[in-house]
Order: C-alpha cells, then sequence, then structure tokens
C-alpha cells in the first residue's frame, strides 16, 4: 500500500459516504414491491436482517484486504497464482462493469419512462458517460467529493415522505410476524441485491488513508443504508396496501407523485433530475475502481482503460432495448453479486486463512 | 487539443437534433375533465373538457367538450385530435367522470388507462355521474368560470363534511386491496348545478349501489375520523334539530375472527347543535335528552346501513382488512364467504359540547 502517495488518498471517513452512494442507487426507487412478494408487509424485518449480514461482509472484506495489504488483484495474484488469480480478478472486473452499465441504463429507463418517453438511449448515455468521465479523470479524490456532494444533495429528499404519511394506513404493517421464517429469507434473499455495491471497496481500499480506521466509516455507511431502506420500506407499506404495491413498478417514485408542493404540482420530475446525483457519483466510483483494476492487472494506463470502459458500456447501453431486458440485466447481474458476495467472498475468506497456516508451516 | 474541443463541442451541439421536442403551453390543450358515457356492450364515448384561456387580463377561460365514440380510451383521445386546433395534453387533469350505466359495467379498464399514464398524478377526483357525462360538462354553470374548477371544488368541500374521501389513488388502493371495496362520490346535474347525490358503493370495478347524502355521512363516520359534516334528527313529532360535528373517533373490535366472526363498531361524535328551533337547548338536561335521541337515530340509520352494505356483500369500510391487521394466519377466502351474515353492530355516543354563542 506504500505505492501510493499520500496527495492521491483520501479520507478514512470517506469510506461511509463511498459506501452508500454505491449501495443505494436505482433499485431504491422501486424495490419494494420485488421483497414484499414473498414476506408482504413483514419484509422490513428482511431489510435489517439483510443490512447485519452485510455488516459481517463488510468486516471479512476488511480482514481478507488488511492481511495482504493490497487490494483484491494484490489478494488474488497472491493467492492464487498469475494466471489463475489474474482471471478470477478478471471475471470480478466484469461483474463490476456490468453493475455500473445496470445503473446506467436503469436510470436511462427511468428517465424514458417517467418524463421524456421519446428520448434516444444513445444521446442520454452519451451525455451522462461523458459527465462520468471528466470527473473519473480528477482522480478518486474527485470522485469521493462527488459522493460526498450527491449524498448532502438527495438527503432532503426524506422529507418528501411526510406527504405519504398523511395518508397512512398504519394497520398495514400489523400483525407483525405474520410470515414463516421462510418467507423470511426469501425476502431478505431479495433485499441483498440493494445493499450491492459496496464491494467495490475492494479495489479502492488501498486508497484511504489509515484503512483499518476507514472500516468503522464503512460499517456506519451500510447502517445508513439500511436505515434509509427501511424508512422507504416503512412509508410505503403504510401507503400501499401489498396487492396495490404489486402492480406498482416504482414505489418510490409513484410516491413523490402525491407531493403537493404550492410552487410545483409534479415532484417526481424534479425527483427524478435530481436523483443524477445519486446515480452519477455511483457510475463514476465503479468506473474510477473498474479502470484501476484494469490498470493493475494489465499495466494499461488507466486512461486509456476507461476509454475503452466507457465505450463498452456505451454499446451494452445502446444493445439493451425494453422494459423486460432492463428487469433481466437488472435480475441477473444481482444474482452474480448474490453469490460473489455470499459465497465468493467466504470463500476467499476461508482459504485465506487456510493458506495463512499453511504458510506460517512452512516458514516456522 | 484546440481542435478536438472544437470537434467535441460541435458533436454535442448535433446532438440536440435528437433530443425530444419541446412541449410550450400555449400551444397545447390541457384536458382538465373528462367524462365517460356508456354507449353499447363495448364501446364508451369519451368526453374531454379543454379550458380555453381567452386574451386579456381577468377574461375567464371557456371551456370546450370534445368528444369521440371508440372501445379504448387512448383511441379516443386520438380521434379527437381530428377536431382539435392544438394536441391534447392530460397531465393537468384533475376529474374523471362515469356514466352510471357504465359504472354498473365496470370502470377499471379506464380507470387504469389514467394510472399508467406517467403524466398524471394521484389526486385526480374520480366520480360516478347520474346520467350523461357528456351534457354536464357541457353546461356553463353561473358558480364557477369551468365545469371542471366547480367539479373539483364542489367534491374538495363535500370530502371535508359529508362524503366519504375517495381520489384515483384510494380508488386504487380499496380496488386492489383485499377486503375492501371502493366508494366513489355520486354527482347529478340539477338545471345549472351540480349536486352530489351521496356515495356509489362498488364492488370491484362494478356499481352496485349507492347511498344517500344523509347516508354518507354516517358511513364516513363509520370509516374515517373526521370534523365537519351536518346531520339532522328527529327530536319529538315536529320538531328537528341538526349536529355539527366537531370531531368523531370510530373504532372496531373483532371477535372470534377465525371460527364465527362478529364485529363491534362503536362511534363517538363531539358535535354542537348548529340548529335547534323550538328547542331551548340551553337548559342542560335537555341537552341529555337531544344526545339520547341523535344517538338513538343514529345508531338505527347506521345499522341500517351496515346491513345494506352486506347485504350488497360490499365492504366499504373495509372490515376484512382491518380483521387480517388484528389476525395471525387470516382467511381472506372464509371471511368473504363468511361476510354478508356476519353480526355487525354499531354503537353510536354522541357528545353535544356546545349550544352556539346565544343563550
Amino acid at each position: 500500500m506504500s505505492q501510493i502517495s499520500e496527495n492521491k488518498q483520501i479520507s478514512p471517513y470517506m469510506a461511509f459516504y463511498m459506501v452508500t452512494t454505491m449501495q443505494i442507487g436505482v433499485g431504491i426507487l422501486g424495490f419494494e414491491r420485488y421483497i414484499a412478494k414473498s414476506a408482504g408487509h413483514d419484509a422490513w424485518i428482511s431489510v435489517i436482517i439483510g443490512g447485519l449480514s452485510f455488516n459481517v461482509l463488510i468486516w471479512m472484506i476488511y480482514r481478507i484486504l488488511s492481511k495482504e495489504n493490497a487490494d483484491i488483484i494484490g489478494v488474488h495474484k497472491n493467492l492464487f497464482g498469475r494466471w489463475i488469480g489474474g482471471a478470477l480478478s478478471f471475471l470480478l472486473l466484469i461483474y463490476f462493469s456490468s453493475t455500473i452499465l445496470t445503473v446506467l441504463r436503469t436510470y436511462i429507463e427511468v428517465i424514458q419512462i417517467w418524463v421524456f418517453p421519446e428520448l434516444n438511449t444513445a444521446v442520454i448515455a452519451i451525455i451522462l458517460l461523458g459527465l462520468a468521465y471528466s470527473y473519473v479523470i480528477g482522480g478518486i479524490r474527485v470522485v469521493a467529493g462527488l459522493s460526498v456532494l450527491g449524498f448532502f444533495i438527495t438527503l432532503p429528499l426524506f422529507l418528501l415522505k411526510y406527504y405519504a404519511l398523511k395518508n397512512a394506513h398504519y394497520t398495514n404493517l400489523l400483525p407483525i410476524l405474520d410470515h414463516s421464517f421462510s418467507d423470511l429469507m426469501a425476502a431478505t434473499k431479495g433485499v441483498t441485491l440493494d445493499y450491492l455495491g459496496f464491494e467495490l471497496i475492494l479495489l479502492y481500499l488501498p486508497f484511504l488513508k489509515q484503512p483499518e480506521k476507514s472500516q468503522k466509516w464503512a460499517h456506519l455507511g451500510n447502517l445508513f443504508t439500511m436505515f434509509t431502506y427501511l424508512i422507504t420500506v416503512f412509508v410505503s407499506f403504510v401507503y400501499f396496501n401489498q396487492e396495490q404495491l404489486q402492480h406498482t413498478i416504482w414505489a418510490t417514485l409513484t410516491l413523490w407523485k402525491i407531493v403537493d408542493l404550492p410552487f410545483a404540482q409534479r415532484f417526481e420530475y424534479a425527483g427524478i433530475a435530481l436523483w443524477l446525483f445519486v446515480v452519477l457519483p455511483n457510475i463514476c466510483i465503479g468506473l474510477w475502481s473498474v479502470s484501476r483494476g484494469i490498470h493493475r492487472l494489465y499495466k494499461i494506463k488507466q486512461k486509456s482503460a476507461l476509454r475503452t470502459m466507457l465505450f463498452v458500456i456505451f454499446i451494452c447501453c445502446i444493445l439493451v432495448v425494453d422494459r423486460q431486458q432492463v428487469d433481466i440485466l437488472n435480475t441477473k447481474v444481482s444474482q452474480v453479486g448474490f453469490y460473489i458476495l455470499y459465497a465468493y467472498i467466504p470463500f476467499l475468506f476461508v482459504i485465506q486463512l487456510i493458506s495463512g497456516k499453511v504458510r506460517k508451516t512452512k516458514n516456522g | 487539443m484546440a481542435k478536438k474541443k472544437l470537434l467535441i463541442i460541435f458533436t454535442l451541439m448535433l446532438l440536440t437534433g435528437c433530443f425530444p421536442s419541446k412541449k410550450i403551453l400555449e400551444d397545447v390543450q390541457l384536458v382538465s375533465a373528462v367524462g365517460y358515457d356508456y354507449k353499447s356492450n363495448n364501446q364508451v364515448e369519451l368526453n374531454g373538457m379543454v379550458a380555453i384561456p381567452q386574451r386579456g387580463e381577468d377574461v375567464p377561460p371557456i371551456s370546450q367538450v370534445f368528444t369521440a365514440t371508440t372501445n379504448t380510451s387512448k383511441m379516443a383521445r386520438a380521434l379527437e385530435q381530428a377536431e382539435s386546433p392544438k394536441p391534447f395534453e392530460i397531465g393537468r387533469l384533475e376529474i374523471a367522470l362515469y356514466n352510471d350505466r357504465l359504472a354498473e359495467k365496470g370502470i377499471y379498464d379506464l380507470v387504469d388507462t389514467l394510472q399508467r399514464d406517467p403524466s398524471l398524478g394521484r389526486d385526480l377526483y374520480l366520480a360516478v355521474v347520474k346520467g350523461s357525462t357528456k351534457t354536464l360538462l357541457k353546461e356553463q354553470y353561473p358558480l364557477s368560470e369551468t365545469p371542471s374548477k366547480y367539479l373539483l371544488q364542489l367534491l374538495n368541500q363535500n370530502m371535508n363534511a359529508n362524503i366519504p374521501k375517495s381520489n384515483l389513488h384510494d380508488f386504487l388502493y380499496t380496488y386492489y386491496g383485499k377486503g375492501m371495496d371502493p366508494n366513489l362520490p355520486l354527482l347529478e346535474m340539477q338545471g345549472d348545478r351540480i349536486r352530489v347525490k351521496g356515495t356509489a358503493l362498488l364492488k370491484d370495478d362494478k356499481m352496485v349501489g349507492q347511498l344517500k347524502l344523509e347516508d354518507s355521512f354516517l358511513l364516513k363516520l363509520l370509516m374515517e375520523p373526521f370534523e365537519k359534516g351536518i346531520y339532522e334528527v328527529k327530536f319529538k313529532n315536529d320538531q328537528f334539530f341538526t349536529i355539527q360535528n366537531l370531531s368523531s373517533k370510530v373504532e372496531y373490535r373483532f371477535k372470534d375472527v377465525k371460527r364465527s366472526p362478529s364485529v363491534d363498531i362503536f362511534v363517538k361524535i363531539k358535535g354542537r347543535v348548529s340548529e335547534a328551533p323550538k328547542i331551548p337547548v340551553s337548559d342542560p338536561s335537555l341537552i341529555e335528552q337531544l344526545e339520547r335521541a341523535s344517538e338513538k337515530a343514529m345508531d338505527r340509520r347506521t345499522n341500517k346501513i351496515v346491513e345494506k352494505l352486506q347485504k350488497l356483500n360490499v365492504d366499504t369500510i373495509g372490515l376484512g382488512d382491518l380483521a387480517r391487521s388484528r389476525t395471525r394466519g387470516f382467511d381472506f377466502k372464509r371471511w368473504d364467504e363468511q361476510y354478508t351474515d356476519i353480526p355487525i353492530n354499531v354503537k353510536v355516543k354522541v357528545e353535544i359540547t356546545q349550544a352556539g354563542i346565544t343563550e
């Protein structure tokens, strides 16, 4: 880690913003109905279970990285050698790139469905990616700063929940725990998909000053995400009933519809525009981390890696045409993410424990 | 480098051609109310009311109605376009009216087009109209500039006082939700006025019955806490007095939901006597008599209403959902089967706190 000069690093508390920004993406605009499918009005319990389980994963990731004192690419190399390790890193980078693609394409879809139906995907993709490029080129400090900015700009959106609570049916949440344990677990699996994203820390952790200090902030970031989801789910559940929720694709966006300000009748347009401050840092952190990963893996200049990536993502973005494809993209990417986090990370953790012991006995 | 930058800027400028065209307020026609009339079994007549602003200050807009007949409502709008000098925009739609015959056939398909459209708000009012919505929308009312504005104020005012609250969201909430059924305000045109006749009771999306305006007030008491609203009670022979509701609360008690359910509904009203000709209301013992009298009258009437709801097999109050929220492992199927025979008992308690400023 010593090879990264201090003027390129960011403060440990930045982990808080970077973790929440990456977790809260476009999923929150409509994840309620997916988790409610299996656990109904008890799905908020799953939000808590899911959130807490991610704290364990964060702890694992920090243990894995701090032992080798490197990013995931270094860890792969140390544990599996150059070729297998390289291949694993490559697959991981592809997964990360597809998460960027998913966020970008879903956001574009939201714009197309809610605001400009005739908007061309390519046009808005070029603009967003161009914007992202101009930030990423500034380095991780700029990207991290953007995520702080996005965090504070979108924080007031919480206040809008007030309008939904005015019309709330609190009995919708009763009776508590009316679903079986397996229902709750199925919903927990669904909700973990919305906590995905923080695993990019595998790539940018060496850029945090005193990484061990940042762990606390990463945990807090995850808890903040949990808190956000909890409020979102709670409000959507008391405003819609379960059957209605199943007919509502974007529950949170639909809730913005009822915001009735004296100067703006339709808040959802402003909300979707503001959401750019959630999506943009999300894309930027992703782009920066992956291009950094490619740079580490293949000794290509980070800038050229970034440009190639932008091009590939742009092409993929145009290839996804309709709602069904966007939906498939979302589900597939989240499924892969689910296994990477719940299977691969623990696997890596165990392998490292074993190989550490083997190395010790060899040396001793 | 400079050349490169110029090239980028130039490319970006070319991109502007790909952007969606702008919508300018003066160039579109904002539909503020729509009415659907029954035409034949699978045809609907759609009437869109447009308020056209006039030149000059303080000149009220004039309203125009465009009509078309077709199978689906979107198609109808396309047909209307043929008569209209400007394209229609429905983003500012405030009211959707359904003719009573159509409402008896079912209105979900028509409401669905409204909920699907992202440009529409959720606080849109829906209402059932006795008779043709076309004539109702075409009429010029002296009470307000345009029919849509009139309707908006009328419904707004009445939902605060006498009829249950209901807008697009509430309709969808009760339509989709299990253990509850929608209700909509029922309107009728009378000369140059529009009257709230009462409440239309719906089973799924079909109107199956209706309540008078006085009964709508009592139904509202059973459904939601509210203040305002006036109810007239007969007191001895030809003496009448009216109670104004200052605040009301409703409580539900369910017994033995899983086997043979029974429901008790307790309504508590705090009110004041707003009109009592020929009755000396300053007498405290008389106040008590008035309370008992109004309790008795309301008890009888509300129990009648509940009976009617059960007879029609509509759960407008949402008792099924309330029972679900209090019972683990609630069985909707069983409840629905039992609903019409469940003993439901309403008990009204009236407390008169004031009787005006004179003694």
